[in-house]
């Protein structure tokens, strides 16, 4: 694995295409970081559009298509009719592969690996689906709305033991999550901090599946949180971990890592921290601005994350046009590593190099043979015919087509050569030939990366 | 190859007419298939005036409605389906008639089609004797075949030799073909063709299928009837499947529970036979498996009752009958025999159901203790809900189920009763934990039957309710009958039903496994839960238009038919197993 050591200084200055102009990679890693991939056609048509048009309507999609509509409905429906989370974990997955809106979907995922919450212990679909449709509704939204609300929401209040925080018996569970991993980070609060803001949520419950404030059990007593004195409340607790100068710091790390990669320094943090307090904490403006970065679209960035089970699984069967088994992908992800709406801490998934080991790349291996082998996760439309006729006219023009789409990461002269080998050697390039391309291609250490 | 040889012989069946030196017999073929049919066969299909079937079935409107689904129209692009028509159009432009009434004309008298223990290769012979409905339409048929023939196979072609004045033709010496009294003879040995054509002249040498003994006592059990009848010997059956059916175990105890002590008397009898019939308004397959239940080993005992007469509970007839399963079975006798009916790697389940038994009825041995209270004869019903507990319905609709059990000591109504509570107590943690509205036991008195019940705390309201909400677990004692119910509505019909309040209680059954279920009240509940069906097509990849399409027509056809029944039923020298289908 090679990635850069550092980034452009002023990077994140607007981006500004090269000599050739916007070209079909860079279209290709914009719908890949800020989504969950795309097919052939989909890169073209954001080529054709411009890099701010396509992130405009990533920022702003248009309104689902209506078959969509009905689906995500039916199966949302279905999924709190059963109270079986392996029909919610399917709803989400139907929304991750067919929904235009995928970067709202991506940062639903990476709020709820944020936020992370897990059905195993909450054990209430209907509470999870509403979490969901929180961090939905504010993914690119206002972060301090949506830090306000998850503080209420009553998945959150059941994970982190949010009824036993009582006048006399304080609970730090949530005051600790809150400044550790939702706005802080460690080293930036002390243990007094945190003893005296888990008086301030004190009486914040649930009852009948709704969010409480338990006057009986509430502390009105004067507290003390980062030099503040007063009678402060749970949503004072919120702003003033919010007005710390950790918090736009510890946001922009979280960003970075999700659409820079792991390799960036203290002064790309800083910038995206200044323009967090700049925007206050608007989320669409500051990804906005990171995905028209020059830092976003540098090559040190391109092919610089490993894909998570998600990226990997959904960006394949959105690249290849695969209707899935979303019930049997879902297995899939947990048996990856990502089981959505199962974190399995309250520090979610620890993601990066955790993401592959000895068995995951194994079971990432025979998943991409099942696919283009086999029906169990669903069916590879025709191969050879998705790719437009004017880019399969020699085994060297399918190779690249193929490459461009699926790999983030050039393949160097030598994977290419052998490649091509691979194919000339098997004279006419045909539907199975160009299968076991794709199986190579997609079992590369390349196609790791996004 | 054997494939190959039979397509040969049908294809060419033209040749005969080298060897027809007699013209065909009249009507003398009602004397029956197996009569033209060489003994020692082992397996045989029996057709008789299928024709008459085949065309009021594509006269009828079920016919009609799938020519204009879409559903067929996949299917209508692709090559298969292309190939298939235009081999159509040939046959139909060579002969000069529609497919359809060459097949009527051809196949719609009487089939019998034989496989034999073979000479020298592995695999068994084929026999074939036909005789066509339409004579004319035959010998015009044969006709324009040899022509054919003629002109593209001639080569392969031999006359073999003559037996009583009825020449046999051979074809590559591997299809012999031979007519005789009207029949079309179709072997794939000389020796059989030989045979058949002797048969069919009357010549008392060779016996016929219809004296064998076995056939006669698996075909007596069988009873008339039935368009296509079959037989076939158990060692055949046995060889064929590689020694898997029947099999010797069962993987499954519910498949232990409703088919165990069938396939063991299927080790009874040298012969079993089937029939499919159809009449006006319904189809069934009868299976007859000739035996005496009392000479299986004792491990099989609890399968049958002493007496076959009133063997099982007859089936209630309740308001929204969906299903409905009544049967007779020693649970403690099978229970006990378990490690002899069910495979090894099973039996380890049993032991854990066993330990987490324990921690409800500590002290007691659920084979010893349990099991022989529960009694031997049972109902269980499924039914459509009404959800008068509810302001609102739930998102997912589940049939109310009832199990009803003899219960002829006071032993068993506790047991039952213990049962019922803890499966509440087990129900409401379970609940509360999901923060759904908890249980609360109370009871009431129904036509003079304590029912005891729960209802929920707070009655739920609203769309789209909870799961849970199907459930308002309810039991009583009824003469000598214990009901244990997932919904009070079902317990009370239960209980109204078998103190006669509306119509006399259902009578006993002599049957030994009854399984009914009313197509009406299926589709309704499927109806119900329609959007749950379609959720989990596409969740399995189908697009959601298609979906719907698929869901929708299958939900149409369903409203079409009336009931489903399979029984077993053991009956004077052997058991009957018969399936039924019967519409609107």
């Amino acid at each position: 694995m090679t990635t850069a050591d550092s980034v452009s200084l002023a990077s994140l200055e607007v981006f500004q295409p090269g000599p050739k102009g916007w070209t079909l990679e860079e279209a290709a890693h914009l719908l890949r970081r800020a989504g969950f991939a795309a097919r052939w056609q989909e890169i073209t048509a954001a080529h054709r559009a411009g890099a701010a048009a396509t992130i405009e309507r990533l920022l702003a999609p248009e309104e689902p298509p209506a078959e969509f509509q009905e689906t995500d409905e039916l199966l949302h429906r279905v999924a709190i009719g059963t109270g079986e989370i392996q029909d919610l974990k399917a709803w989400w997955l139907h929304r991750m592969r067919y929904s235009n809106a995928a970067l709202t979907e991506k940062m639903t995922l990476l709020w709820h690996n944020h936020f992370a919450t897990s059905h195993a212990k909450v054990n209430s679909v209907r509470l999870m689906a509403d979490q969901n449709a929180l961090l939905r509704r504010h993914c690119l939204g206002d972060f301090r709305t949506l830090v306000h609300e998850i503080s209420r929401d009553v998945a959150m209040l059941v994970w982190l033991d949010g009824n036993a925080n009582k006048k006399r018996h304080p609970n730090e569970n949530y005051a600790r999550e809150l400044m550790e991993l939702f706005s802080l980070g460690e080293g930036n609060y002390s243990e007094r901090d945190i003893q005296e803001a888990a008086r301030a949520f004190s009486g914040w419950h649930v009852r009948e599946n709704e969010f409480w404030f338990d006057r009986g059990h509430h502390d009105f007593g004067t507290k003390s949180v980062f030099g503040k004195r007063g009678n402060l409340d749970g949503d004072d607790i919120v702003d003033l971990c919010l007005e710390q100068e950790a918090c736009p710091r510890f946001l922009a790390t979280k960003l970075l890592d999700a659409f820079i990669g792991p390799h960036v320094g203290d002064v790309e943090v800083n910038l995206l921290a200044g323009r967090i307090r700049h925007h206050d904490f608007a989320m669409d403006k500051v990804v906005g601005e990171l995905l028209r970065s020059e830092l976003f679209f540098s090559p040190a960035s391109r092919g610089a994350i490993i894909k998570s089970p998600v990226d990997f699984v959904i960006g394949t069967y959105r690249t290849l046009d695969v209707r899935p088994n979303l019930q049997k992908t879902s297995q899939l992800l947990a048996e990856l590593g990502q089981d959505v709406f199962e974190p399995p801490t309250v520090k979610g998934w620890e993601g990066g190099r955790h993401w592959i080991n000895t068995a995951t790349i194994l079971l990432r291996a025979n998943f991409v043979a099942d696919l283009l082998g086999g029906q169990r996760y669903g069916e590879v439309p025709a191969v050879v015919e998705s790719v437009p006729t004017a880019r399969r006219t020699s085994p060297k023009e399918l190779i690249e087509h193929f490459a461009s789409l699926l790999a983030s990461r050039s393949l160097g002269e030598d994977s290419l050569e052998r490649l091509n080998d691979y194919l000339v050697g098997a004279g006419a390039v045909d539907e199975q030939r160009s299968r076991k391309l794709l199986h190579l291609l997609m079992t590369s250490p390349e196609y790791q990366f996004g | 190859m054997r494939a190959s040889r039979l397509w040969g012989a049908v294809c060419l069946v033209g040749v005969l007419s080298f060897g027809s030196v007699r013209p065909s017999g009249a009507d003398e073929h009602n004397a029956g298939v197996a009569a033209r049919l060489p003994a020692g066969a082992l397996a045989t299909v029996e057709v008789e005036g299928l024709a008459a079937v085949v065309e009021r079935l594509l006269a009828s409107d079920y016919a009609a409605d799938l020519q204009q689904r879409s559903l067929l129209a996949p299917l209508r692009k692709t090559e298969g389906y292309r190939r298939a028509i235009a081999a159509k159009r040939m046959v139909e432009y060579y002969y000069g008639m529609s497919l359809r009434d060459l097949s009527r004309d051809l196949f719609g008298g009487s089939i019998g089609v034989a496989l034999y223990p073979p000479e020298d290769d592995e695999k068994p012979e084929l026999l074939i004797v036909a005789h066509p409905s339409n004579k004319k339409a035959f010998d015009e048929v044969l006709g324009r075949t040899r022509t054919l023939l003629v002109a593209v196979a001639a080569d392969k072609m031999r006359e073999s030799k003559l037996i009583d004045g009825t020449s046999l033709t051979a074809v590559d010496d591997k299809v012999y073909f031979g007519v005789r009294e009207g029949w079309l003879v179709v072997a794939t040995t000389e020796r059989l063709a030989g045979q058949a054509v002797a048969l069919l002249g009357g010549d008392g040498e060779v016996p016929s299928l219809a004296e064998d003994d076995a056939y006669r006592r698996v075909t007596k059990r069988l009873g008339r009837g039935g368009v296509i009848r079959g037989t076939v010997k158990r060692a055949f059956l046995e060889a064929a499947s590689k020694g898997k059916f029947p099999p010797s175990r069962f993987d499954n105890a519910l498949a232990a529970l409703l088919f165990g002590g069938i396939f063991e008397m299927m080790g009874e009898s040298s012969m079993l036979a089937w029939s499919l019939g159809v009449a006006e308004n319904d189809v069934s397959l009868t299976l007859a498996i000739p035996g005496d239940v009392a000479r299986l080993p004792e491990r099989y005992a609890g399968y049958f009752a002493d007496s076959n007469k009133d063997a099982a509970p007859g089936i209630p007839r309740i308001k929204g009958e969906i299903a409905g399963l009544t049967m007779y079975r020693d649970l403690a006798s099978l229970y006990r025999g378990r490690e002899e009916l069910m495979e090894e790697r099973i039996l380890p389940n049993f032991d854990k159901f066993e330990s987490g038994l324990g921690n409800l009825l500590p002290g007691k041995s659920f084979a010893e203790d349990v099991l022989p209270n529960l009694g031997k004869r049972f109902v269980i019903l499924a039914s459509t809900q009404s959800y008068e507990h509810l302001d609102g319905k739930p998102g997912v609709q589940l049939p109310a189920f009832a199990l009803v059990a003899d219960s002829s000591s006071p032993d068993a109504s506790d047991l039952y009763q213990l049962l019922f509570q803890t499966v509440v107590s087990i129900g409401n943690l379970t609940v509360g934990k999901r923060g759904g509205e908890p249980w609360i036991m109370t009871g009431e008195q129904y036509e003079g039957v304590q029912i005891s019940y729960c209802r929920f705390l707070n009655r739920p309201a609203g769309e789209e309710l909870p799961f849970i909400n199907n459930f308002t677990p309810a039991s009583a004692l009824v003469k000598d009958r214990y009901i244990i119910s997932s919904s009070l509505e079902l317990c009370r019909q239960l209980v109204g039903h078998y103190q006669g309040k509306d119509t006399p209680a259902t009578e006993n059954s002599d049957d030994n496994v009854k399984l009914l279920v009313q197509a009406d009240t299926l589709a309704n509940i499927l109806d119900r839960n329609k959007h749950l069906l379609e959720a989990r097509m596409i969740q399995e990849g189908t697009p959601a238009p298609a979906a719907k399409a698929r869901l929708a027509f299958a939900l149409e056809w369903l409203t079409r038919l009336d009931q489903f029944q399979l029984t077993s039923k053991v009956e004077g020298d052997g058991l009957d197993l018969r399936a039924e289908v019967s519409w609107k």
